[in-house]
């Protein structure tokens, strides 16, 4: 009988540049759609790469948080501040344990603060909350420069996405550059979880800098 | 027989973890949701229940409360991706029985031990 010898076909190769040394070079101009995939990076770990980014400008973010609630936020924030920087966080999280009202809003530091709504449950409400996180900084006299998502992991998994799944997020993705970004807010930072599995679909059209973050965490093997 | 309910809307890691927890000789029933978790929790009687803290429709906090409602108390393992802080867990094991907090993605023989060890207590 015949062996049937099935050849894997390459797809699609991609390649990555190490530039560790020239990191705070490349990230004092960072502009654009920015996917940052990390291997479950820590809340302090995310702000010490916010406050290397453009270390010189003030800058308003809008942290819209899927994966971590104010609170918990607002405890490694306190210990990192991000010099230059104000934080906004719109909170999708806390509405899933505690009874914080929709229009909730968190006022009371001067360079952290939040409101809270449910989670999105697709992109395209994940597009309704940026426009309604931006519009309400706006209303309070604020015009955010740069906007996190944190994480869209929670929406789409990229090691296996479906067909639907990857639609809404390359139209999500061209809505941010069609209607959100200008002047005001120039930088879309987009968190990736790939905790779950190996990210296979890379929105290499759609994105203008892909970064990679590796987390390397270990217990010390010696207590002086 | 120790009864054990897994409430999480992911179909795949609800059957998973099923078909570990009947292997170890736990009775287990399973739910996609806090609706569906609440329509079989006076049939079933858990003792133990690992509820997924992101699922569409009720929300944690509602769902402890309307087991609250309902005289029912048994230990509850929280399964989430996300994180909070201890204050904001603390204010929710005042209405439920909290006994764990497990962040995804979790090792499966490690959440099998821990709530062995829990229904040994």
């Amino acid at each position: 009988m015949q062996r049937l010898e099935i050849d894997a076909e390459t797809l699609r190769i991609n390649y990555w540049k190490s530039i560790n040394r020239g990191l705070d070079r490349y990230l004092q101009d960072l502009k654009g759609i920015v996917l940052l995939i990390h291997n479950s990076a820590e809340i302090d770990d995310i702000l010490s790469f916010l406050k290397r980014l453009r270390p010189k400008d003030e800058l308003d973010i809008l942290y819209i948080s899927l994966v971590r609630s104010f609170y918990h936020i607002k405890l490694f924030f306190d210990e990192r501040k991000l010099d230059k920087k104000r934080l906004h966080v719109l909170d999708c999280v806390s509405s899933m344990i505690t009874d914080i009202d929709d229009k909730g809003i968190f006022r009371g530091e001067e360079d952290i603060e939040a409101i809270f709504r449910r989670p999105p449950s697709d992109f395209h409400r994940l597009e309704g909350l940026v426009s309604e996180g931006l519009e309400s900084l706006k209303k309070s006299g604020v015009l955010a420069d740069m906007v996190v998502v944190d994480s869209i992991s929670q929406l789409i998994n990229l090691t296996f996405p479906t067909e639907s799944q990857l639609r809404d997020f390359y139209s999500f993705l061209n809505a941010i550059r069609n209607k959100l970004m200008g002047v005001m807010h120039d930088t879309f930072i987009l968190l990736y979880d790939d905790k779950i599995g190996y990210v296979r679909h890379i929105p290499i059209v759609h994105a203008d800098h892909i970064i990679r973050m590796e987390v390397i965490r270990e217990k010390p093997s010696w207590r002086g | 027989m120790v009864r054990v309910m897994v409430v999480d809307d992911e179909e795949d890691l609800r059957n998973l973890v099923k078909m570990v927890m009947e292997k170890e000789g736990f009775e287990v029933e399973s739910a996609e949701n806090g609706k569906d978790f609440l329509e079989k929790v006076d049939d079933f009687r858990p003792d133990i229940v690992i509820l997924d803290v992101m699922m569409p429709g009720l929300t944690t906090k509602e769902i402890l409360e309307k087991l609250r409602e309902k005289s029912l108390d048994p230990k509850i393992f929280l399964l989430t991706v996300v994180r909070f802080s201890e204050d904001e867990i603390k204010r929710l094991s005042e209405i439920g029985n909290i006994v764990e907090y497990i962040t995804k993605p979790f090792d499966i023989p490690d959440l099998v031990a821990r709530i062995s060890k829990h229904a040994e207590a």
